[in-house]
This record gives structure tokens, sequence and C-alpha cells, in this order.
């Protein structure tokens, strides 16, 4: 009886310990560098110059910010061009706040992050700019792709940037 | 012993002149003082005479007498004037609270944290005099801040300084004038001054030669043996707050010994300066409540992580309760001896302290309190639009530094009172605002309103390019967030990349030739003033460390022993000891 109790307590024990460990994130910060333009004029060439600094910096674009819970496996090094990084037009509401669905009353659950998510499936994608997105998505026939799903995957990275 | 004269005597002797109040109450009589020669008028109050307000996050929130004396003192009300949250409303439109409300909610939960740990473990040496000094100590911590909070802190330490090395023709504007120094310079020492300056708007002072002793009097106002704790059964030594109490109120807010608040005074080498004074080591864990040094797990964040998070986003936002219903006194080892004042001093062989524990059972409500420290950082402080907005203030502020001179004149207190304790008294007509926390008249002048302010000055031509950002603020046409680039510091790349400063990151984008086809003749060329580069760094607490490393659990078989006197309490235990 007593090495029953033991054996369960133990495994209540071991159970506490992976949901403590569980809810730890793996590293205790969150940084990045980034630019802020004071000249409108500038904006795009502000953008351009960053961009190609941290090309030659040989840094590697992750798909994702850095998530602070599993940190993301380096990826292939990708290309961003000035096209792409059109961030005034996709990022106009996010700069509410909406895109962060903490107005729809998630914002004190630390794990619910849709943008996460739409990273995600931009991910799932594929790298391949020039695929059709609707093919991508593994679209057929009438069914209509979800928006994130025609967002190219450097459109939808640079959005998270 | 009876300390002086009981206010209730004086004010059945003195020479009566009443007077009303603007409410229209009749406020209370003033008195001649015999033993000081001020004319004085007495709090008057007992436990369930207060003063009531409702507050959105704590509902309802009684202040006592001694309280509401200091609300209602100009340096206190100017709280009213800045935003919590600086330009996080440019983003999330309800995040225009202020520090007053936050102020007041910050008593609140010091009080209550202070009234359970009492409740629970009543063999501690807790007073209601010390519970009313942790009090104010909530309510006067932020009481130093500048116009728009945190903004003014960085354009003072970081953006300005930044400013003047790129236009050092600007220098020569400053070459008259005082210095801040800096490397040890922080907001706190502001709010000291600031509280300085209100107990002098009502005609105190705390007095470093005479500790124990009731506040001094130092000019017409609220007599000093009536600011105490309103309980019967009190004696007035137990119930009149001391320049001790003050001092203690000052070292919560600031953190450890007043040392470098009382340089070049006559005061630089009284022991206040080198070790804490205001209280014992029974008490030492008070100080952790309002402003928690080892986790930074105090009533403070407790209180904004809620506000902010309820005005943020509307639906969420309460208090960790459980924080404060299940904390404890117990002794632990210290998390932080290399920077801890008493443990550097060697008072304090055994290093370990009497400090806020909490059950093992709240470990994880302490990660998710941390973890929304972050989440608050990444959605609203730390936002790219909120920065950006950020940076127009600061660059307000750097342009109309050197043309907007701020009065000394004093503007709260009474002709001639210098309320400019250990700073010398300036001798010019006027400060720039980089330099006005060196004379607390010309900083009680500031809040919000000075970007109206240089709006104004439509007269000044050299405020035009101040004026400019403000029209742009105003529009907000706001600067704009062109790059972010995410660092792991696990990859030893990213690494080098964030040991870099941000000069040298500036340097190093202005040396990619980047001319830009914009459909003109003339080329695009980027130049130093055209952006702006930051190094955003968002951490549980900590910056690297695990936060729970630094707190202390009382283990749930030594829970029966926390109802001990104080030197009897357990040890706490430390966070990885227990794997």
């Amino acid at each position: 009886m007593g090495k029953k109790q033991a054996s369960h307590s133990h495994f209540l024990a071991s159970l506490f310990h992976v949901r403590l460990e569980a809810n730890l994130p793996s590293t205790f910060e969150s940084n990045s560098i980034r630019v802020f333009s004071r000249n409108k004029a500038k904006d795009d060439l502000l953008e351009h110059i960053f961009l190609s600094w941290t090309k030659n910096r040989d840094v590697i674009m992750t798909a994702g910010p850095p998530d602070r819970c599993h940190p993301p496996e380096p990826q292939a090094p990708v290309a961003l061009s000035q096209e792409d990084g059109d961030m005034d037009d996709e990022d106009e509401d996010s700069e509410y706040g909406y895109l962060n669905n903490d107005l729809f009353g998630h914002a004190g659950d630390y794990n619910n992050n849709p943008g996460i998510e739409e990273d995600d499936a931009s991910v799932d994608l594929g790298q391949g700019g020039d695929e059709d997105p609707l093919r991508a998505a593994g679209v057929a026939g009438n069914n209509v792709p979800s928006p994130s799903a025609l967002i190219s995957p450097e459109r939808s990275r640079l959005k998270r940037r | 012993m009876n300390v002086g004269i009981s206010y209730k005597r004086a004010a059945k002797r003195g020479d009566a002149t009443s007077t009303r109040q603007d409410n229209g109450k009749p406020a209370a009589a003033s008195i001649k003082s015999r033993r000081t020669g001020f004319r004085t008028r007495p709090l008057v109050g007992n436990p369930v005479q207060t003063r009531r307000t409702v507050d959105e996050v704590h509902e309802s929130i009684d202040m006592s007498p001694v309280v509401t004396a200091f609300v209602d003192t100009p340096q206190f009300q100017r709280l009213r004037h800045i935003k919590q949250l600086g330009t996080a409303e440019y983003v999330y439109m309800n995040c225009g609270h202020t520090r007053f409300e936050h102020s007041l909610g910050v008593a609140y939960l010091a009080r209550k944290m202070c009234q359970r740990i009492r409740d629970k473990q009543p063999q501690l040496p807790c007073t209601a005099r010390d519970q009313l000094c942790v009090e104010l100590a909530g309510l006067l911590h932020d009481i130093g801040h500048g116009p728009y909070s945190h903004i003014y802190e960085g354009f003072l330490t970081t953006e300005h300084p930044l400013y003047l090395q790129e236009h050092p023709e600007l220098q020569s504007f400053y070459e008259d004038l005082p210095e801040v120094n800096l490397k040890t310079w922080k907001h706190e020492e502001v709010s000291l001054r600031m509280i300085d300056a209100a107990l002098a708007h009502m005609g105190l002072a705390v007095d470093l030669d005479h500790l124990d002793e009731p506040l001094q009097q130092i000019d017409d106002g609220i007599d000093a043996e009536s600011m105490r704790v309103f309980q019967y059964g009190l004696s007035d030594d137990e119930a009149i707050l001391t320049s001790r109490d003050l001092v203690f109120v000052k070292e919560c807010i600031y953190g450890g010994p007043l040392g470098p608040v009382y340089e070049a005074t006559r005061y630089q080498n009284h022991p206040t300066g080198r070790t804490l004074v205001g209280r014992g080591r029974e008490k030492e864990w008070m100080y952790d409540i309002v402003s928690n040094g080892y986790s930074g797990l105090d009533v403070d964040k407790m209180d904004y992580f809620a506000r902010d998070q309820r005005r943020a986003f509307g639906t969420s936002g309460e208090v960790a309760t459980q924080m404060i219903e299940d904390c404890f006194v117990g002794w632990g080892t210290c998390p932080k001896p290399n920077k801890c004042s008493r443990c550097r001093s060697g008072d304090n062989p055994t290093q370990r302290h009497l400090m806020i524990c909490y059950g093992e059972k709240l470990e994880k409500s302490a990660i998710n309190f941390f973890k929304e420290r972050l989440n608050l950082h990444e959605k609203i402080y730390r936002h790219k639009t909120v920065q950006a907005a950020t940076y127009m203030v600061q660059d307000i502020f750097s342009l109309a530094d050197p043309y907007l001179p701020i009065s000394t004149k004093p503007k709260f207190g009474k002709p001639g009172q210098n309320n400019n304790l250990g700073q010398p008294k300036s001798e010019h007509d006027g400060l720039p605002l980089s330099l006005a926390v060196l004379d607390i008249r010309a900083f009680e002048r500031l809040n919000d309103s000075v970007i109206d302010l240089i709006e104004s000055k439509e007269d000044i031509a050299e405020l035009a390019p101040a004026q400019a950002v403000i029209r742009r603020l105003r529009s907000r046409d706001l600067y704009k967030c062109k790059g972010c680039l995410p660092i792991s510091l696990m990859d030893p790349r990213d690494q080098e990349l964030w040991n870099l400063t941000t000069a040298q990151i500036k340097n190093d984008l202005l040396s990619i030739p980047g001319e830009h086809d914009n459909g003109t003749d003339t080329p695009l060329v980027l130049c130093a003033e055209d952006f702006i580069v930051e190094k955003c760094g968002i951490h549980h607490g900590s910056k690297s460390a695990n936060p729970l490393q630094f707190m202390r659990f009382i283990q749930k078989r030594d829970e029966f022993a926390l109802n001990q006197p104080w030197d009897s309490l357990p040890l706490a235990v430390e966070y990885n000891a227990k794997k």
C-alpha cells in the first residue's frame, strides 16, 4: 500500500514538474534591432539599406519571430526584395493592435498568439515564391483559399517584421 | 515619552482662525503654535472618517488623512497631467490614464499587502505607522516622473546626449549651465526631492539631525504632530510620523541608502547616505513591498499590469490577488548579494534577509506574472508605433531644449522658499528641459502640457523645427518602423549583432550605398538624422535569467512555523533548490 502511495505521489510530482517546466520559457529574452524612419521621403531607402545590411551581415532570416518557448530551427537564407517590403500597406491595421487579437479578450493568454499561427500557415506553403498560391494552399476547384494562404511566404515574413 | 505638544491640546489653547475650504466645508482651525511660531492647522480624522474614491481596478480606495494631505499637494496633483503610458494612446486609444490613478492604486495595494501580512503573522513587529509609511511609499513612488513618464527619462539619459553629439554646434548653449550626472541619475532621485517639496508645501521638512522626532515645522501649514495614524489606543509616540519615517518612505522608493541624493549637502556624511536607517533588520521585508529589488515582483507592477491591460485591451486585467493573499515573511538567502546594500556593507555576514516569500504552490502564478510582463512590453510598451511616437516626442524635446527655458521661480511654494534641497541654487532665469531635474522649482512646472507650451511659442523662430514635429504628431503622421530584425541570443551571429552599439549599427547602415531611384534627378542619400536605430530588449524582468531564481518560496511543511517571532521564522527555499 505504502509502495503504491509512493508511486502515485511520484507520478503526481513528476506530472507537476513536467507541467511547470513546460510553462517555463527556454529563453527569457526577446530581442530585436529596429530602425525608424524620420524622413518620409526616405522610408523606402532606409528599408532597402536595412535589408542590405542584414544580408551583408549574413544573418539568417528565419520564418517568424524568435519563439521564446521553442527557438526556431535555422533555415536557409531567404532573399528579400524591395517589392516584397511594402510594410506600410501591410501594417496599417496592426498599428492599432488589431492583428494581435488583443481586442478579443486573449491578451492575458500568453500562448495564444495568432500571429505565430499565421506564420506557421505561410511556412507550410513552401518557400517557392513563384508557386501558384492556390496550388500552394492545396486548394482545388471552386474552393476559396483563406486570405493567409494567399500571402506569399516572403510577404508574410516581412509582415511579421 | 510624549513627544512635544499634542495637536488636540494645541488646538484648544491657540487662537483659532476659521477658514473655509474650496468645497464649502469649514476647514480645520488654523492656530499659531507657541512652540514653533507658525500658524498651523491640524489634520482631523478617525478610522472611519476617510476620503474615498472609486477606482476602475480596485473599485474603492480609502485614503487616510495623512495620505489625503500628500494627495492634495500640487506636487502630487501634477501627476494628473502625466500619462502613465506616454504615447501608447496613439495605438490603444483608452491608454490615456495617468500616474495619479496608478499612484493611488499602488498605495492601496501596498497597504493591503502590509495588512494581510500583519493579519497572518501577528508576531511580526509591524505597526500601524509602519503600514502608513509603506502606503505613503506606494503613493509617492512616481511623484518624480517628468512629462510623458518614461519618455522624459529616455530623453534625458539617452536621446538628448546623442542629439548633442550629432549637433556639436549646440554645445555653446549649455556651457554656462550645470550638468546632470547621468551616470548616477535616476528618476527616483527626483521623487525624493519632490517629496521634500510636497512636505515644504505643507510647512514641514525632514530633520536628519532629529530622526526620531516629529517632522520639522518650517512654515505655516499642517501641524507636524497631526501627521499621524488616526487609530484609537495609540499613544503619540506610536502614532506621530517622525523624520525617520519619511526617510524610510524615501528609502523604499529609492531602493537603497540615500547617499547620492544628499551629495554636496550638509548631510553628505550622515549615516543616511551609507546605510538604511529607516527600519531595522526585523522590518527589512517592508522595503520589498513597493519596489522589490530582488525579484521585481511588487505591488507597483501588480497595479500597472492590471491597469494597463485593462485600458489597452478592455476585457482583461486583474490584480494578481493570489500573490497578495498568499505572501509571507520568512528568512531567505540574499538573491543578489553583490547589489544588496546590506550584504555589501558587511552588516549581514550570513547574507540572509527577512523577505517577502510565497507559498510554493504559487510558482506557476509567479511564472505567469513575469510572462505577463514580457507580454505587455511586446504589445504595449515597446509596440513599434508607440515607440515611433515616443521618438517623436523625444525629438520635440531635443529640438526645443536650448530655446525653451523653464522658469525656476517657485510655482507652488511661497516666495523665497527654496525647495531645491541638495542642489545649488540656479543663477539662471530658466533651465532647459534637459536640466530641469536639477532645480525642483523648474521640474514641478513640467507635465505633458509642455508640448502645448512649445507649440504656443510661435514668436520664437528657433522652435519652428520642434513645432513641425508637433504638427506631424497632431495629425498622427508618425515615424515609421522600416525594419525589424529579431535576435536569437542562442545564435552566435545574432549575439555578435546584439553586441554592437546603436551608433555602430547606424554607421554600418550609413556606409551602405543606398541611392534610391525615386523618379527624380536627385538621388536620395541616407543621412544620420533620417533614422533612429533601436535595440529593443524585452525580457521577463531579470534579463536572461529566470526571475524565479530571485524569489524565495515557503515549503508547505514550514507554513506552520510562520506564526513565530521574526527571529524564529522558517528559511524559505530557492526555486532551483527544490528540483
